[in-house]
């Protein structure tokens, strides 16, 4: 459906406007996880199909005799489950930094964690 | 101020001791169920490190001292994990197929709890390393936050 | 001026995404030796290959369980890259003076 696929893109371009304009540091790690999930979204949404009845894709008993099984596109699934793994590392990482960064400086405003100190 | 903190503290306990078996049992069903339900190794290892961060919630870093003692228990389980993985799937280079390959798939009927195979063997030892590592990650993350003995 | 310029630069990367995603929504379906592309391959050999019921769980740790293997170590990573970061802190404050 096409409104998954503009939703998905007003999330990441939301993301990217946090990443861009914002001057605290833990806001930017916030967009850079927004766009994470923008980008999953849109990757699940790839695999809709628009035939009549499709179901998630697990065969419960009355899918299992059925020559044809009616499911929408379990692949895309299959690869958003790696994307999540990876976009929750890379935060937590990101967070670990910005709290290195607050004991060295003093402060996680962008504009004065500028010049090597000390 | 102290009052305060005092009676918030009564509710999170309370509602920590109710619900972390729950998050536990709901966690390990997850991660066992994984082929014949929604669901496998990554989300139910995550519901059960939610507990631990429950966990910290209720009682800080002190009752997180008492349940955990020894955080570097956890990391080895994790590498034991990944060495599980790793066993399960050179079991295909064994019986001369290609790497990753599901050998023992005919020990059940579909539907089973003990049927796919190789899949819950890998399934297991990933619920295992996520847990794991999640909840190490965790622990270190809230030691980190102590601002008791913090010398400046 | 920056302003305007950061808030002209998102309208003009909306208005393409949203372009690219109304061209994407009539694609055709591939159809090729009878297959309906790559998900209809699987979906069609899930129950006879592997005793499974539950299709992404297949996909994930039977016919594409490379892939899991390289996610598996990324978690390794980050978990050893967090503990290394923040040792010092853990172990409560900083070391004065040369080590």
């Amino acid at each position: 459906m096409i409104v998954n696929y503009i939703g998905a893109f007003i999330v990441i371009i939301l993301g990217l406007y946090m990443v861009i304009v914002k001057k605290n540091l833990i806001k930017i790690v916030l967009g850079l996880s927004m766009m994470d999930s923008g980008i999953n979204l849109l990757l699940v949404s790839f695999g809709y199909r628009t035939d009549l009845g499709v179901t998630a894709p697990i065969f419960d008993t009355a899918a299992q005799e059925l020559s044809h099984a009616p499911f929408v596109d379990p692949v895309p699934q299959a690869l958003t489950l790696t994307s999540i793994v990876i976009g929750a590392c890379v935060t937590a990482l990101a967070l670990s930094l910005v709290m290195k960064v607050y004991e060295h400086y003093g402060t996680i405003n962008a504009d004065k964690v500028r010049r090597l100190n000390g | 101020m102290e009052q305060n903190r005092h009676t918030k503290n009564i509710i999170i306990k309370c509602g920590n001791d109710f619900l972390f078996p729950i998050t536990l049992i709901l966690g390990f069903y997850v991660i066992l169920h994984s082929h014949l339900t929604p669901g496998g190794g990554f989300q139910g290892g995550v519901v059960v490190a939610a507990g631990v961060a429950l966990v910290f919630l209720a009682y800080g870093n002190e009752g997180l001292k008492k349940i955990f003692p020894f955080p570097e228990i956890l990391k080895q389980t994790e590498n034991v994990g990944s060495l599980i993985y790793s066993f399960f799937a050179l079991l295909g280079i064994l019986s001369a197929t290609n790497f990753c390959r599901n050998t023992i798939f005919n020990q059940g009927t579909p539907g089973d709890l003990y049927s796919s195979g190789t899949i819950f063997w890998m399934n297991f030892s990933v619920g295992l390393k996520v847990m794991m590592g999640i909840s190490f990650m965790l622990i270190i993350m809230f030691k980190a936050l102590d601002t008791k003995n913090e010398n400046k | 001026m920056k302003r305007f310029f950061t808030i002209l630069f998102l309208a003009i990367i909306a208005s393409v995404s949203f372009y690219v995603s109304g061209l994407i929504y009539t694609l055709p379906p591939i159809l090729l030796n009878g297959y309906n592309g790559v998900a209809d391959i699987i979906v069609k050999d899930t129950i006879s290959k592997t005793h499974a019921l539950n299709a992404v769980t297949a996909i994930v740790f039977d016919f594409r369980g490379y892939d899991t293997l390289g996610e598996s170590f990324v978690l390794c990573t980050a978990v050893t890259g967090v503990a290394v970061i923040l040792r010092k802190a853990v172990k409560g404050g900083r070391n004065d003076g040369a080590e």
